[in-house]
């Protein structure tokens, strides 16, 4: 399905970055923690489908349908000439993942639409755990650090997660190649972009009640001044740590919604670039510490981005070899011009931040009464 | 039997790594203490000597291992990656600070200046390179590497050259910064910028040539350390930063001697001391307890975040916060 230039691909990239955005506002813009292992966070929510979610529908598999997974195993034994002791354990292999993903396992979830709903319900679960965990780990160093230190420390720590562990250890998500995901509806693109859709507007009402509540408002005093903040009695240390694990938390659901659509993605996608630097250049385009300006951010970015991946190849076409291979190249180097002009012109964003909105006095006094 | 005492050689590369780890840290740290920015494409502007070292093999040095190449090759580095860290500063990261941007959005436009660097060199390497060779993109380039004979060990000459020019390097600038009158301004600007803009120091020239030497050290190291990556190619310096970044901070990330200490002692951490673990986890307690073998080789990033967590626990400030003579009292008073 396309529209105009907009392919579904494009439209549930667009989806898991709003929520990632939101989810990194809630740290960077409301709270001041510069958070640079964004990809981390995210990269939880696919592992929580991919690596976890596929042992854990091949064990269904081997409980409930006992003939199903022998002839699963017969039959990667005649074919691939291997003897796996288990499903689970062929599902987790690289090389036998695959055939038994999309041969035995998406239909039998097919079959069993029971399963399949308590299977995604374990997964979002597993995918919110996970990156309670992760934020938990960050949060020892975020209470800890300034925001260079921080920064720093948070861009190696997911750097070396996902570029290290992730790759080099096969038997966590498949290594370089990345396992196939669990598949949760016959057509899972639409179920993606629908279970996206979902997620997106849950966390963007979650997101601005957050903001004018008294919990947003303290996050705000302690991004300006963390020692007035704690001299007025916020407790600094408690608010960045629940700031840090709602936001991880949310952040593994763009994981999540991306890694359904996709089903196969290699670890290796969950990088810097993507991950972190994208998002926070949506953020700093549309506007820090304002939900409206991290969602307008993504998709005037994402609308930008797909015109230029659109428009470069089609001017280059027709001209030598040279220019046409430029023009792939030219799309991220113009991504960075942008975020540098916007640093230079608008460095508060398109939608700056608002002060808060409170109850009108009238109202109060009114409510006093009653 | 397993080795566990590495071999000559690979001490020799170890150092050669460590070397040039340090040399991009001492640049890293340099930025910082003179103009606040944490340069997250410093692993970038020294893949640029990479790509220095790449384009003379493609268009010179391409019959083969010669000598010469690693004079121009790390001068060329010098000159090239210094004034692109010095145009950077100049046309990018001032205007920035002028406007009032603060620490995080100056580290975004690192960001983006390393996303637009990464990209305009893989298509000069992608569309330049291959004249008289086939393209030079994401090669190991290992075999233009001259073996010397030394002391019973065939060593590489860039695994002999880094540790010397980091050396050589060191020297002149420390010289540069002591003897030197511009050396002595520098420092006057790195302790107290407004104070020596009163007594008539032109800042912005100490800080224009802070980027240049910050790029120009790491200039040096990349070109010489692309001949041991396994595949040359920009997009290596996705994992150099994190190194470098940790070089940085055991250093302290305030003191430019510190960071060339602590890029070297991340340096030698991941090469050696992985490769003793390994064999020993290998070796001797993966038989004797029955566990399936590791290689621990590849996880070698995973020293130099431990190395950074221990050191911002134990001494927040880095090794140059650390009070030396008060710690040497107390060891000597046991």
């Amino acid at each position: 399905m396309e529209f105009l230039i907009f392919s579904d691909t494009w439209l549930i990239l667009l989806i898991a970055y709003i929520i990632t955005t939101i989810s990194l506002n809630l740290e960077a813009g409301y709270t001041g923690i510069p958070n640079f292992g964004k990809a981390v966070f995210v990269f939880m929510g696919a592992w929580a489908a991919q690596g976890i979610g596929i042992r854990l529908a091949a064990w269904i598999v081997e409980k409930q349908d006992p003939a199903l997974a022998q002839e699963a195993l017969e039959f990667l034994k005649n074919h691939l000439g291997q003897d796996y002791p288990s499903l689970v354990a062929a599902a987790a292999d690289t090389d036998a993942n695959r055939i038994v993903a999309n041969q035995y396992i998406y239909p039998f979830l097919q079959d069993h639409p029971m399963i399949v709903a308590m299977l995604f319900i374990a997964i979002v679960l597993i995918a919110v755990g996970l990156a309670a965990i992760m934020g938990l780990i960050a949060s020892y160093a975020a209470l800890r650090l300034r925001e260079e230190y921080l920064a720093i420390l948070l861009l190696s720590f997911s750097e070396l997660m996902v570029m290290v562990i992730f790759r080099q250890t096969e038997s966590l998500n498949g290594g370089p190649k990345g396992l196939w995901a669990v598949k949760f509806a016959a057509d899972n693109r639409v179920f993606a972009i629908i279970f996206g859709l979902v997620v997106v507007v849950l966390v963007y009402l979650y997101a601005e009640k957050l903001a004018h509540s008294p919990m947003g408002r303290a996050m705000r005093a302690v991004r300006d001044d963390e020692i007035a903040a704690g001299v007025y009695g916020r407790d600094v240390a408690g608010i960045r740590l629940k700031v840090i694990i709602v936001s991880s938390i949310i952040a593994s659901l763009a994981g999540l919604v991306y890694i359904e659509a996709n089903l196969a993605a290699q670890s290796l996608s969950f990088d810097r670039v993507y991950w972190t630097f994208f998002p926070w250049a949506f953020l700093i385009l549309g506007g820090m510490a304002n939900n409206k300006g991290a969602v307008l951010g993504v998709i005037v970015f994402m609308v930008l981005r797909r015109m230029i991946d659109y428009g470069l190849p089609q001017l280059a076409a027709g001209h030598s070899a040279l220019i046409q291979m430029a023009a792939a190249y030219l799309s991220n180097i113009l991504v960075g011009i942008i975020i540098l002009l916007v640093l230079y012109f608008r460095p508060q964003g398109i939608l700056p931040e608002k002060p808060s909105k409170t109850l009108d006095f009238g109202e109060i006094l009114k409510q006093e009464e009653a | 039997m397993v080795e566990i005492i590495p071999s000559g050689v690979f001490l020799m590369s170890a150092i050669a790594y460590a070397a040039a780890l340090g040399l991009l840290s001492m640049g890293l740290s340099l930025t910082y203490v003179t103009t606040r920015v944490a340069n997250f494409a410093h692993a970038t502007i020294g893949m640029l000597g990479a790509i220095v070292m790449l384009f003379l093999i493609d268009r010179v040095y391409y019959e083969g291992a010669s000598y010469q190449l690693f004079i121009v090759g790390p001068l060329l580095s010098f000159v090239v990656a210094g004034v692109f860290a010095m145009i950077m500063y100049l046309l990018v990261m001032k205007p920035l600070q002028d406007k009032g941007n603060d620490v995080i959005g100056l580290m975004i436009a690192t960001f983006a200046i390393d996303i637009i660097l990464l990209n305009i060199l893989s298509f000069l390497l992608n569309a330049m390179t291959g004249k008289h060779l086939p393209k030079l993109y994401g090669v190991n380039i290992g075999p233009w590497d001259p073996t010397i004979q030394c002391c019973g060990l065939e060593l590489k000459a860039s695994n002999f050259v880094l540790p010397i020019a980091a050396v050589l390097l060191t020297l002149i600038f420390h010289l540069f910064l002591t003897k030197t009158k511009f050396g002595v301004a520098m420092r006057a600007t790195i302790e107290n910028p407004n104070l020596a803009a009163v007594m008539g120091v032109n800042t912005n020239l100490v800080y224009t040539v802070s980027w240049f030497v910050s790029g120009a050290l790491a200039g040096v190291a990349g070109s010489l350390i692309a001949f041991s990556l396994k595949d040359t190619s920009p997009n290596s310096s996705a994992l150099i930063i994190v190194s470098v970044f940790a070089g940085s901070i055991v250093g302290g990330l305030t003191s430019i001697y510190w960071g060339l200490v602590g890029g070297f002692i991340v340096g030698l951490a991941e090469k050696l001391l992985t490769s003793i673990i390994n064999a020993l986890y290998n070796g001797y307690f993966a038989p004797a307890l029955g566990l399936p073998e590791i290689a621990i080789i590849n996880y070698e990033k995973v020293m130099s975040l431990g190395l950074v967590i221990i050191v911002l626990l134990f001494a927040p400030q880095g090794l140059a916060g650390v009070d030396w003579s008060k710690l040497k009292q107390k060891i000597l008073r046991r």
